[in-house]
Order: structure tokens, then C-alpha cells, then sequence
């Protein structure tokens, strides 16, 4: 909802603190500020008002009455309604001790009643209870528990002291989660990565009733004709073509009216000929393979880095194949590579051949080139190798071609 | 390359925010649960004190699953798995609750429709609202370190009253990170409890959203693309 600072200004007797204090109010006691506009000498304030809110809060008028609770400041006369037995929407029967139970705040009686009392909910006392007064328009209150969130958004959910919990035993592991993270380990340790597929799919035996697109009208009944694909994926991205990818997943098929926990390990390389290889089995077939000993994932948490986004652009793939000396390692050859290949230089060099002959080495190297804002003409990378060849023979190093 | 040491698996990110949670969760004695991803109607939203009409139910928001007449969904919140749990369990108990969630939108770098949650619930006598920031509050800093800022907000979710929301201050800026409460009373009344006995301290994190804040990932949807690219970096 939009509202003027200087339409609401309107509603009280005296002028409103600065604007900066009255979103303050309203963001700690209230309702999210989404934006404030400076317009001439007003703002327009964005305010998202709760949905239990919106009965009473969505108009000038209402959102002023709000704001005059929070800031504690009066409206004028003409727009104060009061709250009597007769006008109200509703009774709350509570007893101080039910908001200090669940606020968590050491409040007296009378400071609750006056909370209560700057939100026009009128409090009487009924024997050793009190009764809370419900404005008409209030539409959300009517239970105690109402009435604890209203003293406590009033008094200042940042003030709520905070608390240790009591101490409790260890708890008892949840076998499942045990297993699955017991087989984690282990596929891990073995080279393999975890991926999360898509619970989505064209076909299958559960079918959701208004799907995001046709091809994801049903719940995978495997999680094997994901990975494949995954698989297929990847090895487009590899950098040697003998590489292997290794991927599991764990996770959930819709099977009939029964759900599975499943295991699906797969693996896939180029050469020496195109295979991908999957094997799938429920979780619970893997209880006798896994080690007795409590999963242990610490090893496997990356401590605190920044994620790199990588280019979306294809990426050219460039070989160097030299003799050095024998006495020359390979590392200051690929350093010297590394150094002149210029910024398109993504990856690499990577060492991949390497023999000797006559009192000399050979050296290949693979380079990757790419860009993270477009296509890399050909052009380019030749640009960049003959930069590194140029710069490898002025070392006097035979550069094979 | 070295041909002889084997090369280490990646833990998919959404795993290593899930497993760092259990572990903090679990020295302040939580135990995880988890539950089905087909859910009822009734423990999805009618034992969360969702009311019929509620715009969350419709069929632009949640995955409804035919035949309609069965009223089965894919849950939308991790919170069903607590309905379940307080209806099959007397308390007190302390539950951690991670799971994969659904919601019908369009995807987009922010939204999918799937993601995972990670919430819980402390159901106990004389606990209250500062038992809950504290426990959220020991979470974040454990989680993310010492130097983070926080930000409570009033909020609003049918099935707590109170209702509060967590921001934290995250380089220079707030991000909303969980959503918290005490369980409403009729919570207790639908899974068969004790509402004046019992206080429930509820909270709810997705984990997507955690790793993007801890990793700096800026598309929710490369935690299910299995790009090595993506993956090889955690």
C-alpha cells in the first residue's frame, strides 16, 4: 500500500517526527517498508501491510491509527474512535501471566494495559482476569495469543531478550538421514559428485494437475534418465576427452501411490568410445555396503569462499606441443605459457603428453580460451597462440607443429 | 595431472548448508525428521491453521495432484512434516525438519519450483519467545559468523501468533532470512495436543537461499542444472 507522509500527518494533532523515524516505527513494530519516494516535500511510503491486517490498515485513515499506536502520539479528535462493552467486536479474557509466557518479557500489568490501550483496545478487569476490549475493525484479534503478539510488536521484538534453551540429551539419529549421508561419504571418497535433478519430468505415474509446462507434467519414477542427460551434458564441457565424469544423486521417485528414496551412481567418458554408464538402487539397499561408524560430511565442506560464475560462451580449445631441455620443468614452461596467452586465457595450461627423446623433452599443453561477455572468434585464439609460441621460441625452445 | 591420488566427490552445495544446519541443530539436541513430499491437504495446511480460502491453496500456487478429488499435493512448506510429527509424538522434543518443497511459479534467477527448506520446532513448557531468537540467533552466527547483524521484524504465518521475521545485515545489506513464531494454538489442537500446556517455537529457512547468501550464487537454478562447472567449485 502507498501512502503520503503528508496525507497522514493530516490525521494527527501535532506534526509527525521526521520521516526517518516514522518508518524506523514502522519497520520495528509493524509492517515491512518497501520503499520511500521523496516527492517535493512529502514521501511516498510503499508499506507492505500483513494480509491479517489489511481489514483495518489498507486506508489513510487506518494506516494513521496504526502509526499513531506505534509512535504513541494522539490523532485529532475527529478521527479518535473509542472502544466501549457495547461497540466491540469481541471479548479477550487473558491474564498478564499468558503474555509474559509467551513474550518472554518481564511486563507489569499496567504497562501491558497501556500497550493495548494505544492500539484502542480497552482492558477491564473481571475478578482476577482482565478483558481486553476488541475494536470493530480488528478483525484479527481474538485470542490471547493475539493480544502477546500486539505487546510484544509494541514493546519491540528487537528488545525480546534473548535466551539459551535448557540443555537436553544428545538426540537420537534419524536412520534414514544417516544412511544417505553414510553413502554420500562413501561416493564421495570414490570421485563421485553429488547433483540435485528435477522432481519434474514428462512422463510418469503421478500427475500434477495444472503442471509449469507440458514436459513437466509428471513426478520422475527414476532418477536414472535424469543423470544421463546430466552426464551427456557434462562430458560437452570436458577438457580432455578421456575424462570421466562421475555424478550420484539421492533422491525421491513417485512410484504408483508410493514414494522411494533412491541412489542412482553414474559415470560417462568420450573416449576410447562414447559410454555412460548408470546404476540405480532404493537407499535402503545400500544398509549392508555402508561402514558402521556415524556419517562424517565435515571433510567435504568447502569453508567460506566466493562462488565464481563461469562464462556461458563456448570456449576454444588449444594445443602446444614443444621440446625443452631436459633440465627444464614443466612448471616454468607452463608459467611462461600461462603469462602470455593474454586475458582470454579461462583455463590451463594443463600438461597432458610428455616424453623424452635424444636428451630433450616434450611438453603438451591444452589451453582453454573463453570469454565471460560473448563468442570467441577462431581468430582470437590464434591471435592469443601465436603470442605464446612467439614468446616460447624467443627461449629458443622448438614449438612442434 | 597426477594419475595416482583419486580425486574427491563435491558435496552438492544444498547438502553442505543441510549438513552444517544438522550439526549445529544437533548440539542443541534437535533431531532430524523428515517426511513425505506427497502431502495431504490436511497436514500441508488445514493442521497449520491455513484457512480455506487461503490464496496459498489454489491452484496457481501449489502442485495439485490428480485426481483432485484425493486432495493430495506436492507440500509446499516443510512445517507439514512438524503437523505430522506433534500428531504422531508426545511432547516436549526438539525437531530439525530439511526438505524438498514445491510451489507452482514461473522460475526465474530467484524463484524455481522446487527448493529446499530447513525448519524446525521446540515443543515445550515454559519456553518462549527468547528461547526462539536465541536458538535462530545461535544458528545464523554459527552458520555465517560472528560478525553478522540482526534484524527482527512482526510478521505474519497462520500457524504461529506470534509471527517474526529475521533479517540479517549480510555486506551492506538486509536480507530476510527466516520466518518465526509460536505455534498457534489451533496447531496443537489439530495434531491432538494440549495448546495450554504446551508452547511451540517454530521457524523456517530455505536452504537455496542460505547457500546463495553464504556462496554469493546469484541463479537458484544451477543448484539443479549437475554443471560441473558449478558443482566442482564447492
Amino acid at each position: 500500500m502507498k501512502f503520503s507522509y503528508r496525507d497522514l500527518e493530516k490525521y494527527f494533532a501535532e506534526p509527525l517526527p521526521p520521516v526517518e523515524q516514522v518508518v524506523e516505527a514502522v519497520l520495528s513494530h509493524a509492517f515491512e517498508v518497501e520503499e520511500i519516494v521523496p516527492v517535493g516535500n512529502d514521501w511516498e511510503l510503499e508499506i507492505k501491510i500483513l494480509p491479517d491486517r489489511a481489514p483495518d490498515a489498507k486506508t489513510p485513515h487506518g494506516f494513521a491509527q496504526e502509526l499513531s499506536a506505534l509512535l504513541d502520539r494522539p490523532l485529532r479528535p475527529e478521527f479518535i474512535s473509542s472502544t466501549e462493552a457495547d461497540n466491540a467486536r469481541t471479548k479477550i479474557s487473558f491474564q498478564t501471566s499468558d503474555i509474559v509466557g509467551l513474550i518472554g518479557v518481564e511486563i507489569s500489568e499496567l504497562e501491558i494495559i497501556d500497550y493495548l490501550k494505544r492500539l484502542r483496545i480497552v482492558v477491564e478487569k473481571d475478578g482476577g482476569k482482565l478483558v481486553a476490549l476488541i475494536p470493530a475493525d480488528r478483525l484479527d484479534l481474538n485470542i490471547k495469543e493475539d493480544l502477546a503478539d500486539e505487546v510484544g510488536r509494541l514493546y519491540g521484538v528487537n528488545k525480546i531478550k534473548v535466551v539459551s534453551l535448557p540443555t537436553v540429551a544428545p538426540p537420537t539419529l534419524n536412520p534414514n538421514f544417516e544412511l544417505a549421508n553414510k553413502v554420500k561419504e562413501m561416493l564421495l571418497d570414490d570421485g563421485y559428485s553429488e547433483i540435485y535433478g528435477y522432481t519434474f519430468t514428462d512422463h510418469g505415474e503421478v500427475e500434477v494437475a495444472k503442471p509449469l509446462a507440458s514436459d513437466k507434467a509428471w513426478l520422475r519414477t527414476n532418477l536414472s534418465e535424469g543423470m544421463k542427460k546430466t552426464i551427456e551434458f557434462n562430458l560437452q564441457n570436458v577438457i580432455f576427452d578421456t575424462e570421466e565424469v562421475k555424478l550420484f544423486e539421492i533422491g525421491t521417485v513417485f512410484i504408483g501411490s508410493q514414494e522411494e528414496i533412491r541412489v542412482a551412481v553414474g559415470s560417462g567418458s568420450k573416449k576410447p568410445k562414447l559410454k555412460i554408464e548408470v546404476t540405480e538402487n532404493k537407499l535402503s539397499d545400500w544398509v549392508n555396503k555402508v561402514p558402521s561408524r556415524p556419517a562424517d560430511l565435515d571433510r567435504f565442506i568447502k569453508p567460506e569462499f566466493k562462488f565464481e560464475s563461469f562464462s556461458v560462451y563456448p570456449r576454444i580449445l588449444r594445443d602446444v606441443a614443444l621440446f625443452v631441455p631436459d633440465s627444464e620443468e614443466p612448471e616454468t614452461v607452463a608459467e611462461l605459457i600461462k603469462n602470455n596467452a593474454g586475458a582470454l586465457l579461462m583455463e590451463g595450461p594443463y600438461l597432458f603428453d610428455t616424453f623424452a627423446k635424444e636428451g630433450k623433452k616434450s611438453l603438451a599443453f591444452r589451453l582453454v580460451f573463453q570469454s565471460a561477455e560473448r563468442t570467441l572468434s577462431d581468430e582470437e585464439a590464434n591471435q592469443a597462440m601465436n603470442q605464446v609460441i612467439l614468446a616460447l621460441e624467443t627461449k629458443g625452445w622448438e614449438v612442434r607443429k | 595431472m597426477d594419475q595416482n591420488s583419486k580425486p574427491r566427490g563435491h558435496l552438492h552445495p544444498l547438502s553442505q548448508i543441510i549438513w552444517e544446519t544438522q550439526t549445529i541443530f544437533k548440539d542443541l539436541g534437535f533431531q532430524i525428521v523428515e517426511g513425505p513430499e506427497i502431502e495431504t491437504e490436511w497436514f500441508n495446511f488445514d493442521a497449520l491453521n491455513i484457512p480455506a480460502n487461503h490464496p496459498a491453496r489454489a491452484m496457481q500456487d501449489t502442485f495439485w495432484l490428480k485426481p483432485l478429488e484425493a486432495r493430495k499435493l506436492l507440500r509446499t512448506h516443510d512445517t507439514a512434516i512438524d503437523a505430522r510429527f506433534l500428531t504422531d509424538n508426545e511432547p516436549p522434543f526438539r525437531i530439525l525438519t530439511p526438505g524438498r518443497v514445491f510451489r507452482n511459479e514461473a522460475t526465474d534467477a530467484t524463484h524455481e519450483a522446487q527448493f529446499y527448506q530447513i525448519g524446525g520446532v521446540v515443543i515445550d513448557q515454559n519456553v518462549q519467545m527468547g528461547h526462539l531468537k536465541g536458538m535462530i540467533e545461535y544458528f545464523y552466527r554459527r552458520l555465517l559468523g560472528d560478525k553478522i547483524e540482526f534484524r527482527w521484524r512482526p510478521s505474519y504465518f497462520s500457524f504461529v501468533e506470534p509471527g517474526l521475521e529475521l533479517d540479517i545485515k549480510w555486506g551492506n545489506k538486509w536480507l530476510e532470512v527466516v520466518g518465526a513464531g509460536m505455534y498457534h494454538p489451533n496447531v496443537f489442537k489439530a495434531c491432538g495436543r494440549d495448546a495450554d500446556k504446551w508452547h511451540g517455537l517454530a521457524f523456517g529457512s530455505a536452504v537455496d537461499r542460505l547457500a546463495m547468501i553464504k556462496y554469493g550464487i546469484t541463479d537458484i537454478r544451477q543448484f539443479y542444472s549437475g554443471d560441473l562447472r558449478f558443482l566442482k567449485q564447492f
